[in-house]
């Protein structure tokens, strides 16, 4: 195989999988941080390097309607949206994965309006949780290239059947250049071969319905577990797929992949790309003789509950990083965690953190404040209540504005 | 080795081709890189500054707390980022357009790039007056290298820029060891 690398952007680098993956039809709509993302797709397509069909929808809600309708005639496609736009197209993402069709969306993560921004945190795609779109998170470059690939094999898993959300933080990520590995297409093409729908597709001589009205709730419910048994099921897919693509490509993604966590007495649980900067405190913490560790989530639908009881067993203190709020609540990812450790009968003290909230910067001291915050739990036996990170340094310039507001 | 470097400038004077210029550089010697850019929403004459590290270790995060080198092109782009280069770390200042007086302890090194820049024939050229400087200043890659790399990116209609951003880096290279000498 021939290798090539180039210094990529990480909504570059998620273009060049959409470019190997041979993505047939690309429905698009421009948000910041995303547009990157369709402005590279549609040169490609101009300059005859791709062979597909690039269209600009009036919204990211048509976006996403023709995004699924063309996957339900069988062709590869893929979107992309971020933030406010995937909020907007909101009501076509249950429908769309109730349609059971192979759709790979990327979200550029990017944190909600009001007030506004457009610096990352997560709240936007894991409002999208529940939907039926598994979740795939990633945290460097060529992660988004190499799970566009992934996205796509999972998605059209006979065994699956579900739309799959690839995500990647704005701004962080996105715009963030590495050297990324781009793969050949033949080599592409052994891992993820044409898309050949067996259950729906557009065909004159065997015409379908699809999407049709089911009333009285017997119906709905077992089409709804469907999804949900699906979506279970491919966890296990996802392990095979990984397995492969490590075979073919060099690249191990695991579903929870673990940073010096094996032996680890303090586990931080994180996602997506602030993570890196959890893992070099990590590394300072070992230095000093502490055995922290670290579990960055790379699926979050479906939920891998099994994985993260097993990786947690051995730990006196677990902190979960959560980088969204679900306001009168608290961090979700610490929700699910929990759930997930209820019935477990070793289970290690959870503590729940928030931060980097619309891309606020986690710092050194942060990271350590959580870590010597779990060796306190452990060695007290008494958790914290939930806490926002915060420097000093930050709340003398809250203070300075809101002086400035006259608010003081 | 580790080289963390923050590079700032107004929008349009050209850290961002700097910055690349370097990463690519560093891709090429098989050693770890990552170019992290951060602007605020300013869409002209606002700071534009990029986070640049090179390694040969694995690096962790695109974002820099503490730089070894602070290159900066302008004033408020000086004012703004001064306090994030280390105690023992270096600093760059294009001379022509931070008047303030560098802080103490820190070394630094006065280049006049918009001024070079200017009597050359070509304003533009300043970040690349300033890449000279940097790389007599780090010695992490060759000029060599560097002429290649413009040469390739300037191929084709723009080919007739070679000769001024070559002379250019040239300048750069000559404000530090002039010093030297």
């Amino acid at each position: 195989m021939e290798k090539v690398r180039e210094m990529l952007t990480g909504n570059s680098s998620a273009a060049w999988g959409v470019r190997l993956a041979e993505v047939d039809y690309l429905p698009s709509y421009p948000i910041t941080p995303q547009t990157e993302v369709i402005e590279t797709l549609s040169k490609w397509v101009n300059e005859g390097l791709m062979d597909a069909t690039f269209v600009t929808l009036d919204s990211e809600h048509s976006m996403i309607t023709a995004a699924g309708a063309a996957s339900a005639t069988g062709v590869r496609t893929f979107t992309a949206t971020s933030s406010q736009g995937l909020l907007f197209g909101f009501e076509m993402l249950y429908t769309v994965a109730g349609w059971r069709v192979p759709l790979v969306m990327l979200n550029v993560s990017r944190g909600l309006s009001s007030p506004i921004t457009l610096e990352p945190d997560h709240n936007d795609v894991l409002a999208a949780r529940d939907s039926g779109f598994l979740q795939i998170h990633c945290e460097t470059c060529q992660e988004a290239l190499d799970s566009i690939l992934m996205a796509y094999r999972l998605a059209e898993d006979e065994r699956v059947l579900l739309p799959v959300l690839v995500n990647i933080d704005g701004f962080h990520l996105s715009f963030t250049r590495e050297p990324v590995e781009i793969p050949d297409v033949e080599t592409v093409r052994r891992f993820l071969p044409p898309y050949r729908p067996k259950h729906a597709f557009f065909k004159a001589s065997q015409p379908m319905s699809q999407g049709v009205a089911v009333l009285g709730g017997a119906v709905y419910s077992y089409f709804k577990y469907q999804m949900h048994l699906a979506a279970l099921n491919s966890l296990d897919v996802y392990k095979t797929v990984a397995q492969e693509f490590y075979e073919i490509f060099g690249r191990s993604y695991p579903v929870i992949e673990g940073y010096m966590a094996e032996d680890a007495d303090y586990l931080l649980i994180m996602t997506n790309s602030f993570s890196t900067t959890g893992k070099a405190a990590i590394k300072r913490a070992r230095d000093k003789g502490i055995k922290a560790g670290m579990l960055r989530l790379r699926l979050i639908r479906p939920f891998p509950e099994l994985d993260i009881q097993n990786a947690v067993k051995q730990a006196k203190a677990v902190a979960v990083f959560d980088q969204n709020i679900s306001i009168g609540k608290g961090g979700i990812l610490y929700s699910e965690i929990a759930g997930a450790l209820y019935h477990e009968k070793a289970r290690p003290l959870l503590l729940s953190f928030i931060g980097g909230l619309g891309g606020k910067p986690v710092s050194a001291s942060e990271f350590e404040f959580i870590i010597e915050s779990m060796i306190h739990a452990a060695e007290t036996g008494k958790v914290p209540g939930r806490q926002l990170l915060y420097t000093e340094d930050e709340w003398s310039e809250i203070n300075r504005l809101k002086g400035m507001a006259g608010k003081q | 080795m580790t080289e963390e470097i923050i590079l700032a400038g107004f929008g349009g004077q050209g850290m961002m081709l700097l910055g690349k210029l370097l990463a690519q550089a560093a891709m090429g010697e098989g050693k770890y890189v990552t170019f992290f850019p951060s602007y605020g929403t300013e869409v002209r004459g606002g700071t534009a500054v990029y986070h640049l590290i090179i390694s040969s270790e694995e690096i962790f995060s695109p974002l820099i707390e503490a730089a070894d080198t602070l290159i900066v092109m302008n004033e408020p782009s000086y004012q703004k980022y001064k306090e994030m280069v280390k105690p023992d770390g270096l600093l760059v200042m294009n001379s022509s357009m931070v008047k303030t007086n560098p802080l103490p302890g820190i070394k630094t090194h006065k280049v006049p790039a918009t001024e070079i820049a200017s009597k050359l024939g070509n304003v533009l050229v300043s970040n690349i007056v300033m890449l000279g400087a940097y790389l007599a200043l780090k010695n992490l890659f060759p000029v060599k290298l560097m002429l290649d790399q413009l040469q390739a990116l300037l191929e084709g209609k723009r080919g007739n820029l070679f000769a001024i951003n070559k002379q250019a880096l040239e300048s750069g290279v000559q404000v530090i060891t002039s010093v030297e000498k």
